[in-house]
């Protein structure tokens, strides 16, 4: 009897298994890139918040008017070429003909105004409206030739065109699915996204065989959600992953020791940096913020705790970015110096304080806390370090600021200072309004609202630049370091994987051996 | 029958319960989803759009309305509609327990009759003391080692994922490892207690063989504490085994709740608590059944 059951029981649970869709099967196909990013996917509306390994599979299935290329330069894309009229509030962009969404729509001049007319409708409440509300309207010219006329003359307009939230989608798809776009996105670009898709599957993109420009080589690229990091590091070991998107310094080294895998650190745009409350004692004495500065090793912390997979950071924004000037003698590390700057500010015993930090967000982040903790307890400064879960940081540093001091890391947004600039060192975005933790300098607030309206961008770009400099001079933050994109390859892997200074991975030109 | 009515108070505790402790927790799903490009005004449009900002009563209110008429909303993050996806992440865990399940009971009754009928040899000791490590073991740490010993090194068996039925027997094996080191446990000290019982005796001196002793006379009767415990395995299974889950990059109902967690997506978290409690609570009336059945001493009047 007990047997007979046992049997039914195996049957009936073999069934239930053998029902399951294919999903992931063994070793990956021929034809087919399979990539583990131990991230959460939620939402691909390019207007929604997203973070850079969404952006990737965006940019596998959208296009932009303007794009950056890997060193930064503006390159047409679904525009052919544009031009500022003598009325700097006009622009004028000429589209590139023949381009067919993924699902037979027209691209054309109808189609661009009513992406910008989504873009720049507060009423929709997505989270990245607010980046457009400088356009004042959007006039269709003709059938390839949209006009679009800012309030005032606009300097980012071209930057900002380049961010993933002007991604063209299909407008055909806009009307049919409405706000769930998020999970079913339609556009111009070499990959088809395969819908339905639900959060937490595996993202599969399919070659677009009607693409307009060269075709990708790989035929379909499987995204999988891999949240644990020990499980993308045995997937990859096994080959049932052809790529790994950030693994843990010590999976990495191990990586970089075996010669079947390709461990590849890109771009180093992401630049960690420390907030202080500049609102109160004793973060809002200059000496203070200087004397943090001169108290940190962050070579050592680079070498010891992050295993060298970043490098040190002087700017609010990393090379590469408009807007960035180096300063080769930014790191100082002397203790003796931070003691006296520190006495000097009435503080000759230090002072005890909070040190913020996501936990499990970057690499090492409460570890390399801990860390900078350790070497401001030798110039007397107590920080407590306080990891916090990411939506209650987010809440925390924005809303409530009892905080002393945080941890935090931006990749460079556009590849142009200015979006980082405004709602980093903008004392208009102060918090709760924004981010900017109570830093105000007029002159540095001067110069980037100015610059807005500046469209010429030599001009521009000395404005932001000068900016920038004014905020380092200040210490409105200590800079830490830059974090590079590691992606992690299988020898499978060739052909051109390229990484943007958003942390955006193109897959286009990837081959598979 | 009154019981299955009972059910109802319940769950309208449990939601109430969730549906105020998920409000309590600090972090604002409104900067969560705002990001860092939303301005002010963005977090009051996103407040308003997702109802935050009512009074909670009437948030409450609105929502066991539309439960009832069987509409438990959409995900704020994505605007996905939350039942399909606790149905399709439900499925999900629903084969995960069964497996674990049916390795519990043939492997953790097994060990448990042997130990059982064989105390204090060898092989009692040896059954019990992988029935001590079983119950000491980090659930995390036993499932990389498998995922190490068998799918890295021998490549037997896939290292994660969901798909083909060989993806199942590994995070089968590490949700079960607990329960069935708890089940044998059980299942010897009940069988125990019923082998020194007189009718064993008795089966014994009229010439039962010792299988038919043992299966017959013996398994029945120390069967009922068992099942009790298995049930509760069950419904503890069926609520999400998050590490199992995540360590095998499972798409279950845990992990889908630990990420609705983090993201604060409210829908999320309230359908799946309720879903849970719902299987918890039949899966004990189950139990109950199953109990009485075995056991006519315990049938209600």
């Amino acid at each position: 009897m007990a047997v007979r059951t046992v049997t039914i029981a195996l049957a009936v649970i073999l069934a239930i298994a053998g029902s399951s869709v294919q999903v992931g099967r063994g070793a990956p196909a021929r034809d087919t890139l399979v990539v583990a990013a131990g991230v959460q996917f939620t939402t691909f509306d390019p207007l929604a918040n997203a973070h850079p390994p969404a952006f990737s599979v965006e940019a596998a299935v959208m296009e932009t008017l303007v794009a950056r290329n890997v060193k930064g330069e503006l390159v047409p894309v679904l525009a052919e070429d544009w031009r500022v009229s003598s009325d700097p509030r006009v622009w004028t962009f000429r589209l590139r003909r023949g381009v067919r969404f993924q699902d037979g729509t027209p691209f054309n001049a109808e189609a661009v105004k009513a992406n910008l007319d989504r873009m720049r409708d507060k009423s929709l409440g997505q989270p990245k409206n607010s980046l457009w509300t400088f356009i004042e309207d959007v006039r269709v010219k003709s059938e390839y030739e949209v006009e679009v006329i800012t309030e005032q003359p606009s300097g980012a307009i071209l930057a900002l065109l380049t961010d993933s939230s002007a991604n063209i989608v299909s407008p055909a798809a806009l009307k049919r699915f409405g706000t769930q776009i998020a999970t079913n996105i339609v556009g111009t670009g070499p990959y088809v996204f395969q819908a339905p898709w639900a959060p937490g599957q595996d993202i599969v993109l399919v070659r677009n065989e009607q693409y307009w420009g060269p075709k990708p080589k790989v035929q379909r690229i499987v995204v999988k959600e891999i949240r644990e990091a020990l499980t993308r590091q045995a997937l990859l070991e096994r080959g049932e992953v052809d790529a790994v998107i950030d693994l843990p310094p010590e999976a990495v080294l191990r990586f970089q020791r075996d010669p079947n895998f390709v461990v590849r650190k890109d771009g180093g745009t992401r630049v960690a940096f420390l907030p202080f409350n500049h609102s109160r004692p004793p973060f809002n004495d200059l000496r203070v913020r200087k004397a943090i500065h001169h108290a940190i090793d962050v070579k050592a912390i680079i070498k010891g705790v992050l295993r060298d997979l970043s490098v040190p950071a002087d700017n609010l924004v990393a090379p590469g970015v408009v807007g960035y000037t180096p300063d080769p003698d930014y790191h100082e590390y002397s203790p003796d110096k931070a003691k006296a700057l520190l006495a000097e500010a009435g503080y000759p015993n230090g002072f005890t304080t909070q040190l913020v930090t996501p936990d499990g967000r970057y690499i090492k982040d409460k570890e390399t806390m801990v860390a900078i903790a350790g070497q401001l307890k030798r110039v007397g400064i107590q920080a407590d370090v306080v990891p916090l879960e990411w939506t209650t940081f987010l809440t925390q540093v924005r809303v409530k600021p009892d905080w002393g001091m945080y941890y935090w890391s931006w990749p460079g947004y556009t590849a142009d200072a200015a979006y980082n600039a405004e709602l980093l060192l903008w004392s208009e975005n102060s918090s709760p309004k924004g981010f900017v933790p109570f830093y105000k300098n007029t002159e540095v607030d001067r110069l980037l609202s100015n610059a807005r309206y500046i469209t010429d961008q030599k001009v521009r770009t000395a404005m932001l630049e000068r900016a920038l400099k004014l905020a380092r001079n200040d210490y409105a933050y200590v800079y830490l370091w830059r974090f590079f994109q590691i992606t992690v390859l299988s020898k499978r892997v060739g052909g051109n994987l390229e990484v943007l200074a958003d942390e955006t991975i193109l897959f286009k030109n990837v081959e598979l051996r | 029958m009154r019981r299955v009515i009972g059910i109802v108070p319940v769950l309208i505790g449990v939601t109430i319960v969730v549906f105020l402790s998920v409000r309590l927790v600090p972090g604002d799903p409104a900067v969560a989803i705002a990001g860092i490009a939303g301005t002010e005004e963005d977090l009051a449009r996103i407040r308003h759009r997702l109802g935050l900002d009512r009074p909670v009563y009437l948030q409450y209110a609105i929502w066991l309305a539309n439960v009832v008429r069987g509409d438990l909303g959409r995900s704020v993050v994505n605007d996905y509609p939350v039942l399909p996806q606790l149905v399709s992440r439900g499925q999900m865990t629903l084969k995960l327990s069964l497996m674990a399940m049916l390795i519990t009971a043939v492997v953790g009754v097994s060990l448990g009759i042997v130990a059982a009928y064989r105390s204090h040899t060898f092989w009692d000791y040896l059954a019990m003391a992988f029935a001590m490590t079983g119950i000491s073991m980090p659930v995390f740490w036993i499932g990389l080692l498998l995922m190490y010993a068998f799918a890295v090194r021998l490549g037997w068996l896939p290292v994660a994922g969901a798909g083909t039925p060989a993806h199942l027997v590994l995070p089968g094996l590490t949700l079960a490892l607990y329960s069935t080191a708890l089940v044998s446990r059980m299942t010897r000290a009940s069988m125990l207690d019923v082998l020194s019982k007189e009718y064993v005796r008795t089966a014994r001196a009229k010439g039962c063989s010792e299988p038919r002793v043992l299966i017959v006379h013996s398994f029945r009767s120390g069967l009922v504490p068992v099942i009790t415990v298995f049930g509760l395995q069950f419904g503890y299974m069926l609520a999400g085994a998050v590490v199992t889950e995540t360590v095998f990059a499972w798409p279950g109902l845990g992990r889908l709740l630990a990420d609705a967690i983090f993201l604060r997506d409210f829908p999320i978290i309230q359908g799946g608590v309720l879903v849970i409690a719902l299987s918890f609570v039949l899966v004990n009336l189950a139990t109950d059944v199953i109990v009485a059945a075995a056991d006519p001493r315990l049938r209600y009047e």
